[in-house]
């Protein structure tokens, strides 16, 4: 196994300083041939791909996009969430400065095949560079026909607004992310209705991560049975994996869904120190312990949006415990009771560690508190954001043990 | 800060109530704040109430404040970050302009603000200046950097 010899999503530099060429050789294949299919058969090619959503749920896309177009309301929107909060997340970025188009002609293409007529990309607050650079491309692809009214003579219209929406990480949440685009607080809201039935504004609307729809226009151009050869079933097509953490040389590495962990750390140059552990999926992910690193990355051993953090020996894992708690307790939106009251208690369990007596109420009554959410709360991710804390508790509890009897060198607790 | 700007920025948003946001942004990118002048020309002209505007700008955390912000420093302190001393290098800012997390300074020109996440991970610690990313390996040149930004 290797990365992909030649990236299909990442082989170009950033274009930033050289956007109007890019744009004038960039070939459109993807549309040219969607726009000759029908809306049926556009969906039956992404089906036949198998390709699932790159934001973490792994949804099918195939599925999603038919689901709108089976909706009896024609008013229909089409969003890219570029939202990206996940720490550790940044393969969006990467691959809006490399290849921005492939992100709007995959728009154009979910547009026509569902015949929606609005379309917008949710950025990440930061990426300021990045809005800039769409909004010229938006502009030439208006004046080109491509996008506005009569799109390539085909008689449908569409158009694309960007929005950069402020740093929250639950605006990643795709019913929050709606709500955000409609200028109100990003909270979740309770599914079913689902986002294919009641988006924004309460429309059907598609919406899918940025990974994602760059794939689609990889599809149609190259075909689904290209798609297919990469990775094993259930996962298929290449794969952005972010690595951060202690990692030698961290970055985004494109490759198929069967690498494992250790190559995917070894491609990164090693680890620094002895590897502990990783959080894959980032710290709503999966623990990975020194017994998983063989485990191919795939969607069902839990790849996620491809986001691994690796931390070495030297690191204790009831900083991170702590770090990840308060990360989720900073960031949940306190909307539902069961959210806000169980992650104040999380906090209070995480800040009170060490005057604990022992590990196991501790790690019994988080765990708890993790099913609750499973069970009660209005969205994922208090509930995700609750399993990475125990996941440590399991698995070094030596490091908990050490703070609650004498105190803990690595974090400067010594008693 | 002028009014007319301010004025012109808002009343390009007249009557979009869900371009709230955008407006937010479009005044952060201007002066690294929400002015408090703003305040009741975004209720007049997006036809909001005060209560409205507050319950959004409070959720995202925007600061609101008299005067523009001259230096808005955010350092990320997401996971990968934290593991690459991202408190220190908070300490160390804070330390070197007397500044406390989340609190603009007294003489209102410098906000340091603790953020989750840059997306900057592969740069970790990533730490933005009036939204642009600058290197923390060298504490002293970030300190530097920003009393240039003061300047």
């Amino acid at each position: 196994m290797k990365p992909l010899p030649t990236p299909v999503l990442t082989g170009n530099a950033p274009v930033a300083d050289r956007l109007r060429e890019y744009y004038q050789h960039y070939p459109f294949h993807a549309l040219q041939k969607a726009v000759t299919l029908s809306p049926h058969e556009i969906i039956t090619e992404l089906k036949a791909s198998g390709l699932r959503g790159r934001g973490g749920a792994a949804y099918p896309l195939g599925r999603k996009w038919e689901c709108v177009l089976q909706q009896p309301d024609s008013v229909r929107y089409m969003v890219a969430n570029g939202e990206e909060g996940e720490p550790g997340t940044f393969k969006d970025r990467v691959l809006l400065e490399r290849n921005p188009l492939a992100v709007l002609e995959a728009m154009i293409i979910a547009a026509y095949t569902v015949r929606a007529r609005a379309g917008y990309i949710y950025l990440n607050h930061s990426y300021r560079q990045i809005e800039q650079a769409l909004q010229t491309l938006l502009t030439w692809l208006r004046e080109d026909q491509r996008l506005g009214g009569n799109i390539l003579k085909r008689q449908f219209d569409f158009d694309i607004q960007v929005r950069r929406g402020p740093s929250r990480y639950i605006s990643g949440e795709e019913t929050a992310l709606f709500r955000a685009l409609e200028g109100r607080r990003a909270e979740p809201s309770s599914r079913p209705p689902y986002p294919t039935e009641q988006g924004l504004w309460h429309k059907p609307t598609i919406i899918n991560n940025i990974e994602t729809l760059s794939c689609v226009s990889l599809i149609l151009e190259k075909g689904s049975q290209w798609f297919t050869t990469l990775g094993p079933a259930g996962s298929h097509g290449p794969k952005l994996f972010c690595l951060s953490g202690d990692i030698k040389n961290p970055g985004v590495i494109e490759a198929a869904m069967d690498a494992s962990l250790r190559e995917l750390i070894a491609w990164a140059g090693g680890t620094i120190g002895a590897f502990k552990g990783a959080m894959v999926s980032g710290p709503s992910g999966q623990l990975f312990l020194p017994d998983d690193l063989d485990k191919p990355l795939t969607v069902q051993n839990g790849c996620g949006n491809g986001t691994v953090i690796v931390f070495n020996d030297t690191r204790c894992a009831a900083d991170l415990a702590r770090h990840v708690t308060d990360f989720f307790f900073t960031e949940h939106c306190g909307q539902c009771l069961p959210g806000r009251e169980s992650m104040k208690q999380a906090k209070a369990l995480m800040d009170n560690l060490d005057h604990q007596p022992s590990l196991a109420p501790v790690h019994k009554r988080y765990g708890e508190l993790h099913t609750l959410l499973m069970n009660s709360s209005k969205c994922g991710l208090c509930s995700s954001g609750t399993a990475m804390a125990p996941a440590l508790m399991q698995a070094f509890p030596e490091d908990f043990n050490r703070h609650m009897h004498g105190g803990c060198a690595v974090c400067g607790t010594l008693k | 800060m002028t009014i007319q700007t301010l004025e012109q920025i808002i009343t390009a948003h007249a009557g979009k109530a869900d371009e709230l946001l955008v407006l937010a942004e479009q005044l952060m990118d201007r002066y690294r704040a929400i002015p408090t002048s703003a305040l009741p020309l975004i209720q007049q002209q997006l036809g909001l109430t005060a209560t409205e505007i507050q319950s959004v700008l409070s959720f995202y955390h925007y600061p609101v404040t008299d005067a523009p912000i001259q230096c808005r420093v955010e350092v990320c302190r997401a996971l990968s970050c934290h593991l690459k001393s991202a408190d220190a290098v908070l300490r160390h800012l804070c330390g070197a302009f007397g500044a406390l997390p989340d609190q603009v300074t007294e003489d209102g020109r410098l906000l340091i603000a603790r953020v989750d996440c840059l997306s900057d991970c592969e740069r970790a610690p990533a730490v933005h200046i009036n939204g642009e990313y600058v290197a923390a390996t060298d504490l002293d040149a970030l300190v530097k950097r920003i009393r240039e930004s003061l300047a």
